[in-house]
């Protein structure tokens, strides 16, 4: 209830401000979207569950994420010359997830060869929980390049600054005595410059009771962020304490690249006091490399490399827009 | 010496990025001093502990590096029609980072599974990494856009980049004969396509004794990469030294940088000053043969790591 209230409000108050059919000179607007994604982090594979037997013979489970709710709200200020817009936009996600596998045949996958072994083909359950929050802003110029045929294709520049958090918590339970725990809590963020091209095409206009214009709304842009990745992890099991680990890595810094896109459908309707836009459509972001984890590569228990995973986000947002 | 030179480059070089760029007909050099940040992935080597534990338990070690002087010259030719030119540029970096960690529980992560020396030990771990970055550029740069002090331009060219890191580790115990070391060396070069736009923006016109125009740069491109790949690894302990047969692939790379430039111009010659900052990275373009069983030498596999530069640029010019 709180959450539909807060997309409700975020809706009647806000404006689309990447849309430029709302735009107009010396105007501020304000936009609020309401984000139902689907955050996607490589391998969240936790657990092969399958039939007793010597031999690994099952399904590897995974705990990846569904899609959850999220929002963006944003401003922007139209300048009176030269079709040019400035936009603040700040978008979060948080998404958790969990799952429980049970059965007489159950080989852990996630930690050392330690858990490996003392986990393999065991009978009880395997539990995952992933913990995701993402946070972006970004601050973009908009610079009209083309307005002709019902066209508008502007080039879009600034900056964005993102921030991403990952906890991964893996339990394997044969008995309440007989346990073994693995997680790892990744973070990074970074900022970097963010280029781009907004692009609009109108499809068709209403003149009868409810005046309007419906056009299709293309953004695509990419950043370059300077990241800072941290990463610790720790191991506890019941069987081989000494197989155990509690590893803090030093943070590094990497140049990250990220790649945004939406498209959609917009409806701008004009009021005598303000402009309304309404917007509906997809998108797509994708951060390369943006996690890391340690991979044990051996029962010598120090031996280890780290594993880069992409950060992905897609799926549905839906836009509401005032143009004062 | 090596400073010197970075400061006669500074001297006789010309910010082609700068919007003040050749008159059509007229020449260009440019020269940058650059102070970068290279990182290769996976520069980890050694755990180490406060205290002994039945475990593994401290912070792993990172030698990654620090910031490093290079230097970027170039040059650009404007034509006489259809507001076009061609570039040229030349990037070179080299970095050298060591790091030594000395502690009563140590555990090694080097480059294999297998090392002569205990899983906790109390000794000294060092490691060592060089690298070279080279890059050569060329453009034809096309104006699309010029209204309102906005400047916006179309690159379309190639890029070759050479790539070589070298990683080395060694493990030593205390008051013992028992030690271990690891090399691993990369190498990539590759050439392809290059597209990408730069624009800048008037901020102000400055007048007085030093008039000149102040104005924000900013340039992209992405490259597809042919690129050959060789890897090899070597481990004193083990007895092991393999080199891998060299590969092709495809690379991907992202350049981006900007900066604010100030423009002046003389009786003869126009000078131009940026300073700013450079992102650029080099999808999967570090390898890492990982061997991965202490009891089976050749159950190998292979990593691949992004190399990533970024960090500042200051760049003077002089256009005729």
């Amino acid at each position: 209830m709180k959450k539909l209230t807060c997309i409700f409000i975020l809706l009647a108050l806000t404006t689309m401000a990447f849309a430029d059919r709302g735009s107009c000179c010396g105007c501020w607007s304000a936009s609020g979207s309401y984000l139902y994604l689907l955050p996607s982090v490589d391998d969240t594979y936790f657990v092969v569950s399958g039939a007793p037997g010597s031999s690994i013979n099952g399904t590897r489970e995974n705990n990846d994420f569904n899609f959850s709710s999220g929002f963006r709200v944003a401003g922007a200020y139209d300048f009176c010359d030269c079709a040019r817009t400035f936009e603040l936009s700040y978008s979060r996600l948080r998404e958790k997830k969990s799952k429980r596998v049970s059965g007489d045949a159950l080989w852990a996958t996630v930690g050392n060869e330690f858990v490996a072994r003392s986990f393999s083909g065991f009978a009880g359950i395997a539990s995952s929980s992933n913990d995701l929050l993402y946070q972006r802003l970004d601050a973009l110029f908009n610079q009209q390049m083309l307005s002709c045929c019902q066209l508008d294709l502007s080039f879009v520049a600034g900056m964005e600054l993102a921030y991403c958090r990952l906890n991964n918590a893996v339990r394997y339970q044969i008995s309440a005595a007989s346990f073994g725990d693995v997680n790892q809590h990744s973070r990074s963020w970074g900022v970097g410059p963010q280029l781009g091209i907004d692009g609009e095409y109108a499809i068709c206009s209403f003149s009868d009771s409810c005046p309007g214009l419906v056009s299709l709304h293309v953004l695509s842009s990419g950043s370059l962020l300077a990241s800072k990745i941290r990463y610790k992890t720790n191991q506890f099991t019941t069987q081989f304490v000494q197989g155990d680990f509690d590893i803090v890595d030093e943070g590094t810094w990497r140049v990250v690249p990220v790649f945004h896109t939406r498209m959609g459908l917009n409806y701008t309707a004009c009021f005598p006091c303000m402009t309304t836009v309404f917007e509906i459509g997809y998108e797509f972001s994708v951060y390369f490399r943006n996690i890391n984890s340690i991979v044990f590569a051996d029962d010598v228990r120090s031996v280890a490399f780290t594993k880069y995973t992409d950060f992905d986000l897609q799926g549905l947002y839906i836009s509401a827009i005032f143009t004062f | 010496m090596k400073n010197f030179c970075v400061v006669v480059l500074l001297l006789i070089g010309t910010t082609v990025f700068a919007h003040r760029q050749p008159c059509p007909g007229g020449w260009a050099i440019e020269g940058s001093y650059i102070y970068l940040l290279p990182s290769v992935d996976d520069t980890y080597f050694v755990i180490s502990g406060p205290e002994a534990s039945l475990g593994v338990a401290g912070t792993r070690i990172n030698n990654d590096f620090g910031f490093n002087s290079g230097f970027r010259v170039g040059g650009a030719y404007a034509f006489c029609t259809c507001d076009r030119q061609v570039q040229g540029y030349y990037t070179r970096l080299r970095a050298q980072q060591s790091k030594t960690i000395s502690g009563d529980h140590l555990w090694a992560t080097g480059v294999g599974a297998f090392f002569s020396i205990p899983s906790d030990f109390a000794g000294v771990a060092s490691s060592n990494n060089t690298l070279l970055y080279q890059r050569v550029d060329g453009f034809l740069d096309q104006k699309l856009l010029c209204c309102c002090g906005v400047n916006v331009s179309v690159l379309a060219g190639m890029e070759y980049s050479y790539f070589k890191f070298h990683q080395e580790v060694d493990y030593t115990v205390t008051n013992t004969a028992q030690f271990a070391a690891a090399n691993n060396v990369t190498k990539t070069w590759g050439v392809g396509p290059q597209l990408g736009v730069c624009g800048d923006y008037d901020i102000c016109k400055l007048e007085g004794s030093c008039p000149g125009v102040l104005s924000f740069n900013i340039f992209t491109s992405g490259s597809f990469l042919a690129s050959k790949t060789s890897t090899r690894i070597g481990q004193t302990a083990s007895f092991v030294d393999i080199n891998d047969e060299a590969s092709w692939r495809l690379i991907t790379a992202f350049h981006t940088r900007l900066g604010f430039n100030y423009a002046t111009r003389f009786s003869c010659f126009g000078v131009s000053l940026e300073a700013g900052y450079e992102f650029n990275t080099y999808l999967r373009n570090a390898t890492k043969l990982i061997v991965g069983d202490e009891d089976v030498f050749s159950a190998t596999g292979i990593n691949y790591y992004d190399f990533d530069v970024q960090g500042l640029y200051l760049s003077a010019a002089f256009i005729f």
